[in-house]
């Protein structure tokens, strides 16, 4: 299984080398100029110039490339911010940390409630409570999250007073955006969930279990839920790692500052060291949650651990071979 | 000595699939018993309503689409029908256990082997789960598989060493009746064998009764001691293993019997029973058995037709009940236009 392991998180470095590269040839081959941004309407061509040339965005295309990532993967340092003058990856770790926050909060949300909502959805299937299960899912993943969020805001904050309509600074300020947040897509895992419980429920090892005379609670969650998650467990981390970029939406109705606003800022500013950094931060969080979803696998099932196992040899024989 | 000297009575069950608007008639009026300690066999080709009656009577039917309409089922002279879940859920592996058709997916592919015999145990016995789980290393020692593999999945056993498993997880709770449906169907013909007496050593070391559904007249041989033969949910004849076997009198028994190889018989050629199972969205009023019965007159499909016994409790389900016998081995002529049907 380490040897899995390893040879996974070996994969991810060509992977991390090749978004880099990816995301630094698309912002060269980008219009727009950065110091015009920096300078305002009332600069001259020589100062821009000057700019230009303490950016170093006047050196060829591969001398940029070759300090890009001689810097990000070498030195470790993701550059300053043009406009804010400060260390991208101190200004990353405060915004990702909080966009971090709102994502597991809303993914744990989803998963708790989402997944016993298809549960009890599939073991009453046909009956009003599937039913009002499934309009609950489906009402659910069509509301729109950001006029979600607004009537949250406009129900909670406006009309009640109860909730704060922005900011983090308090734990009840979380309440909105994680409701906003999660609701989308808990309909969408309950769906999953129902759909696979349903394939499971009449498995002949589920008439064992009840033949054992186990409460019914357990036959669900011992033993036909891990059987059916699987397929959950993939749409729950694709969804998590999307998100950690891509809550903009929620941060921008909640005015919090997460990596989402701040990669948006930045790509209208054409401020390149944060969106490269960023970029490159995101992606291999992305690939570190694609890797923690595959091991869950084997976490849930050993036959897929059996195969992992299967695999790492397997490639070990046919390099001894080769050699 | 029990109260009575049955331990289960079977009487009229009738249960019914629903899918759409199909009602498939799956058991149709069931009626049998069996003794403490013996050994029952129920006997039927596939889709005859076999392991229908055994989920019956530990009510693990699927609830959405089945529905036991008519019957009792009496246990230890209760009703099992009549009692609630919770009743239920204390008999299900504590009294009345179950052994499975196929050990390849009868056991929960993603738990531990040795925690699906312990969790009846625990719950079943209440101990403590490590007192649980000494007595399920012990029972895989008892069902042949050491106990150093208790913490193995089902996917590194193989098929025998998995009905293995789900053997122990049948006796993990000592119980008073056995069902074992076709425990033998999905096993290598080697396996067969040590599989079958491993759950006649069991069962008379539990001391458990046991009924024991299969298609496999061998195994009625060597193990039953009452048989029933099903037909399209119906038990068309019924007796001791003696009666049956000496005097095969329905003509779907006949039938079974002429479809099996025989070494002292000196027969050539095997005789099918011709047809397929009835449909079982449209049982005919009458016998169900008439459309494929080579001995069917109008009378067999008008209906009405009901068990008679022909001696000593031997019942038999046909109007012609005790009037026929073994078929003669001569119909070669029959034979050589079939095997011409058949290129």
């Amino acid at each position: 299984m380490s040897r899995y392991i390893i040879k996974r998180i070996l994969w991810m470095i060509p992977v991390i080398l090749l978004v880099a590269f990816t995301i630094f040839t698309i912002l060269y081959f980008v219009p727009g100029d950065p110091t015009a941004l920096l300078l305002g309407n009332g600069a001259t061509q020589a100062q821009k110039e000057a700019l230009r040339e303490q950016l170093g965005l006047n050196d060829s295309y591969l001398v940029r490339l070759g300090r890009f990532f001689k810097e990000t993967f070498l030195e470790f340092d993701l550059g300053t911010s043009y406009q804010y003058k400060t260390s991208v990856s101190k200004e990353l770790m405060t915004w990702l940390s909080i966009t971090f926050q709102l994502t597991l909060l809303t993914f744990l949300f989803e998963a708790l409630i989402g997944i016993p909502m298809g549960v009890t959805a599939a073991v009453h299937q046909n009956t009003i409570v599937d039913r009002v299960c499934t309009v609950i899912s489906v009402i659910g993943a069509s509301l729109p999250n950001f006029w979600l969020a607004l009537m949250l805001v406009i129900v909670f904050s406006v009309n009640l007073n109860v909730l704060p309509s922005h900011g983090v600074t308090t734990w009840t300020g979380w309440i909105l955006p994680v409701a906003a947040g999660c609701v989308m897509d808990m309909g969408g895992i309950a769906r999953q969930t129902r759909s696979q419980m349903l394939e499971v429920i009449n498995s002949d090892f589920i008439t064992t279990a009840r033949s054992k005379g186990l409460p019914e609670n357990t036959i669900r969650y011992r033993h036909a839920l891990p059987n059916a998650i699987l397929p959950v467990v993939t749409t729950l981390g694709t969804r998590f790692g999307r998100a950690l970029g891509g809550t903009v939406v929620i941060e921008t109705v909640f005015s919090i500052p997460g990596v989402g606003t701040y990669l948006n800022d930045a790509i209208s500013a054409r401020d390149y060291p944060v969106i490269c950094g960023s970029v490159v931060v995101l992606s291999i969080l992305l690939c570190v949650i694609v890797l923690l979803t595959d091991l869950a696998y084997a976490l849930i099932d050993p036959r897929i651990k059996a195969e992992y196992e299967k695999s790492g040899k397997r490639k070990r024989k046919v390099k001894e071979a080769d050699a | 000595m029990p109260e009575q000297d049955k331990i289960l009575e079977v009487e009229n069950l009738h249960v019914e699939y629903s899918s759409g608007d199909d009602v498939v008639r799956a058991v149709n009026g069931v009626s049998f018993s069996l003794e403490w300690g013996k050994t029952l066999g129920i006997v039927g080709e596939t889709g005859a309503g076999k392991t229908t009656i055994a989920k019956a009577i530990l009510q693990i039917l699927p609830s959405i689409q089945a529905r036991i309409t008519e019957g009792r089922i009496l246990f230890n002279g209760e009703d099992l029908l009549k009692a609630d879940e919770k009743k239920m859920m204390s008999v299900r592996g504590a009294q009345i256990s179950m052994i499975f058709q196929d050990p390849m997916t009868s056991l929960n592919p993603l738990m531990r082997v040795g925690r699906q015999i312990s969790e009846g145990i625990q719950l079943h016995q209440n101990v403590s789960r490590k007192e649980a789980d000494k007595r399920a290393a012990q029972l895989l020692e008892r069902v042949g598989i050491p106990a150093s593999r208790f913490r193995e999945y089902p996917l590194q056993f193989s098929g025998g060493m998995k009905q293995r498993v789900v053997i122990a997880i049948a006796l993990a709770c000592n119980p008073e009746l056995l069902i074992a449906d076709e425990p033998t169907s999905a096993l290598d013909v080697t396996i067969q064998a040590q599989v079958m007496n491993l759950i006649r050593e069991l069962q008379a070391e539990y001391q458990a009764s046991v009924v024991m559904i299969t298609h496999d007249f061998g195994i009625v041989a060597e193990s039953c001691d009452t048989v029933a033969v099903v037909y399209a949910g119906q038990i068309v004849e019924y007796g001791t293993k003696e009666q049956l076997f000496k005097n095969p009198s329905h003509p779907y028994t006949l039938g079974l019997f002429g479809a099996l190889p025989g070494i002292d018989t000196g027969r050539q050629r095997l005789h099918p029973i011709k047809g397929a199972p009835v449909d079982p969205t449209r049982l005919p009023a009458g016998c169900p058995f008439a459309a494929r019965c080579e001995y069917a007159s109008d009378e067999c499909r008008a209906g009405g037709i009901t068990a008679v016994d022909i001696g000593d409790g031997h019942l038999c389900r046909c109007l012609y009940a005790g009037k026929l016998g073994r078929k003669e081995e001569t119909d070669t002529a029959d034979g050589k236009e079939e095997r011409k049907g058949d290129a």
